[in-house]
């Protein structure tokens, strides 16, 4: 791996041209606060009270970045990069000094981006990336051009851990008709629909007061109040609210799940879908790290099921790069899920529960205090609005007593399934290969009754079983490490 | 479709609970101390700048409100200090790394080498004056859910750290 022109097995600095970038970083950091001392220079200078020549002020400005600056020129004099074995080492820190080392096999993507301040300067942007992260794990601002390019291509011939497969013809096995949008229209969260709306309705209320100084708010009462409310008005407005929100439902699926196709091949799956643009993804199996279908309880009359892959390298805070699938038929599931587990634990394996302690704990620890603040608060306005946050107990103690009661969870050798949900129902299968890490949790209580939290991390996201006996915590965890450490060719991440 | 439904082997398997753990250096109690002091000296200074600069809030009533729950909060911290500090330990396998903590609610992770994707190795200008680093092992686990282990001298550090290399 002993590159001709640069050694990469020596320490390598940064460019000298990074010193640019640093003062650049340092303005770009800090402009509001300079345009706000330039500002009230300018303004005490027309008010005739300014007393600094220009001269200081150049200086104060100049002395400003130099003294920003200084952090990152400890930086930049402190960091290094050099390939060590078969780690790259990277050297760095301010006060604290940090030594990364990254496994040369683990590497994703090396990523070398020139701006036109890099161009001019002949030096690169490099950005080295694992799957460790949600972020780039390496970034080096300047570095020179041709070190660069050398290291991308010595980190190149190395083998990269997730190479792109292309997929063998593949078989379509899954397409939305109209018929399935009407269904999955119905079927939406109608009241996050509405919310949605009414957000949208009040930011164009605060528009047009704040273009045409309309208080349109106070209008619309004024409106309101010359309304003679019969029940025919009231019930015409109740349909038009719920008309719109249908609209606006069926809007919103039409645009996610429009021409949607699913195409299954050994390697995994392609889907296919969008209203104004088309947009495809390839899953590649490898990179699914668990998967789950979910309906809510009108799905779950009209037979409906939302299918999600938790992908490897997915954003878990950007709903919209998720992978959700409307699966209508229990076989399609089956077929689908096939491609990560051919048998469901709950299929084969004994039903597990969760400790009936889980269900009033939750009620006690947190909606007892918040109702009870909440009453005394009311109390003091009308007694009678005492009865508000009663109901809002009575309606979470009950939540909790369903939860509990639907908890349920399955593990054969290879993998974990779990079903929960209160009036919907969410599944989930998370195979132990694709576990990172493996958490118990416990707290006073949950020690003196022998339980605890048993916490599955993967790629994708997290399986909890709350409140499980501390055996069966043990054992599953210890099994789960097993299929880690000892099971053949399964480490794929 | 073909079912199978292996029976799972208890007696073979590793089994994490039953590993000793080692405790963290003692010195990095005094690193806790230093560091929540100065957290607190800040905290006490911005209160009572706050309460000089705001007349309304300079009633009896509430500056006792204030101090009880800066009180109560420091004594919070002392305890997770003393006590927790005895919980702060860890054992190195041969194929993962195990670490717990906590006081009243107590973790333990269990990180396979195998899923370790890079880790990284800090020294703090505190630390150092104790020769104490931390390790930071960076798996793929969503919502970034990397395990720091703090408190280690920096030959352990440097050991564990160059078991995992090998290991990854």
């Amino acid at each position: 791996m002993q590159d001709k022109q640069f050694d990469w097995y020596t320490p390598q600095k940064l460019s000298p041209y990074a010193f640019l970038f640093i003062i650049g970083k340092v303005i770009n950091q800090s402009w509001a606060f300079l345009l706000i001392f330039i500002g009230g220079k300018f303004l005490k200078k027309e008010k005739g009270i300014g007393h600094l020549g220009m001269g200081y002020f150049i200086l104060i400005i100049i002395l400003f970045i130099v003294v920003a600056s200084i952090p990152y020129v400890i930086q930049y004099l402190r960091f290094r990069i050099f390939i060590k074995g078969n780690d790259l080492i990277v050297l760095k820190g301010l006060f604290t000094k940090k030594v990364i080392t990254i496994p040369i096999h683990k590497i994703q993507s090396v990523n070398a981006v020139q701006g036109y301040l890099n161009r001019f300067t002949e030096t690169c942007e490099l950005k080295i990336e694992t799957a460790g992260d949600e972020g780039t794990e390496v970034e080096i601002k300047a570095i020179d051009e041709k070190k660069a390019y050398a290291l991308q291509e010595l980190l190149k011939k190395a083998p990269i851990a997730d190479e792109t497969i292309t997929p063998p013809e593949p078989e379509t096995i899954l397409g939305i008709r109209f018929w399935d949008i009407i269904k999955l229209s119905l079927s939406e969260n109608h009241v996050k629909t509405f919310l949605l709306i009414l957000t949208y309705l009040l930011t164009k209320i605060d528009d047009i007061k704040n273009l045409f100084g309309i208080d349109t708010a106070k209008k619309i009462n004024e409106e309101a109040d010359k309304i003679a409310y019969t029940t025919n008005i009231i019930l015409a407005f109740t349909l038009t609210v719920l008309l719109i929100t249908f609209i606006v439902s069926f809007i919103r699926v039409l645009i996610r799940y429009y021409n949607m196709k699913l195409k299954i091949s050994e390697k995994g799956f392609e889907t296919q879908w969008g209203f104004l643009q088309t947009q495809k993804k390839l899953l590649i199996k490898e990179n699914i790290q668990q998967i789950s279908w979910k309906n809510n309880l009108m799905q779950r009359i009209l037979g409906i099921k939302i299918l999600r892959f938790f992908m490897t390298s997915e954003k878990s805070n950007k709903p919209n790069q998720w992978i959700r699938i409307p699966v209508m038929q229990e076989r399609l599931l089956t077929q689908i899920s096939h491609i990560y587990q051919n048998v469901w634990p709950s299929k084969v394996a004994a039903s597990n529960g969760i400790d009936a302690s889980y269900k009033w704990r939750n009620t006690l620890i947190f909606v007892t205090p918040l109702s009870i603040i909440a009453g005394i608060i009311v109390y003091f306005k009308s007694p009678w609005l005492t009865l508000v946050p009663l109901a809002v107990f009575i309606y979470f103690a009950i939540i909790h007593i369903i939860l509990q009661y639907n908890y349920t969870f399955w593990f054969h050798q290879n993998s974990i399934q779990i079903c929960k949900g209160v009036w919907g129902r969410e599944q989930t299968i998370l195979n132990f290969k694709n576990v990172q890490q493996v958490e118990i949790k416990t707290s006073p209580y949950l020690r003196s009754h022998n339980l605890c939290t048993l916490v599955l991390h993967s790629a994708g996201d997290i399986v909890k079983l709350p409140y499980i006996p501390v055996a069966q915590a043990n054992y599953i965890s210890n099994w789960c490490l097993v299929q880690i450490e000892f099971e053949p060719n399964l480490n794929d991440l | 479709m073909e079912y199978n439904n292996q029976l799972i082997p208890t007696k073979d398997i590793p089994q994490y609970q039953d590993i000793p753990l080692q405790r963290v250096e003692p010195a990095y109690k005094k690193v806790l101390w230093f560091n929540w002091t100065m957290a607190y000296l800040f905290i006490i200074a911005l209160t009572v700048l706050i309460f000089i600069v705001n007349d309304e809030l300079q009633k009896g009533w509430i500056i006792a409100l204030a101090a009880l729950v800066l009180a109560s909060s420091i004594a919070l911290v002392i305890a997770s200090i003393e006590i927790g500090f005895k919980n702060r330990s860890w054992a190195l396998r041969d194929k993962d790394i195990i670490f717990k903590k906590g006081w009243l609610f107590q973790s333990t992770h269990i990180v396979p080498f195998a899923k370790v994707q890079h880790c990284i190795l800090k020294t703090g200008p505190i630390g150092r004056r104790y020769n104490l680093a931390s390790l930071r092992f960076m798996t793929a686990a969503s919502h970034q859910r990397d395990i720091s282990i703090n408190g280690l001298s920096l030959e352990d550090a440097e050991k564990i750290k160059e078991h995992a290399r090998q290991a990854i």
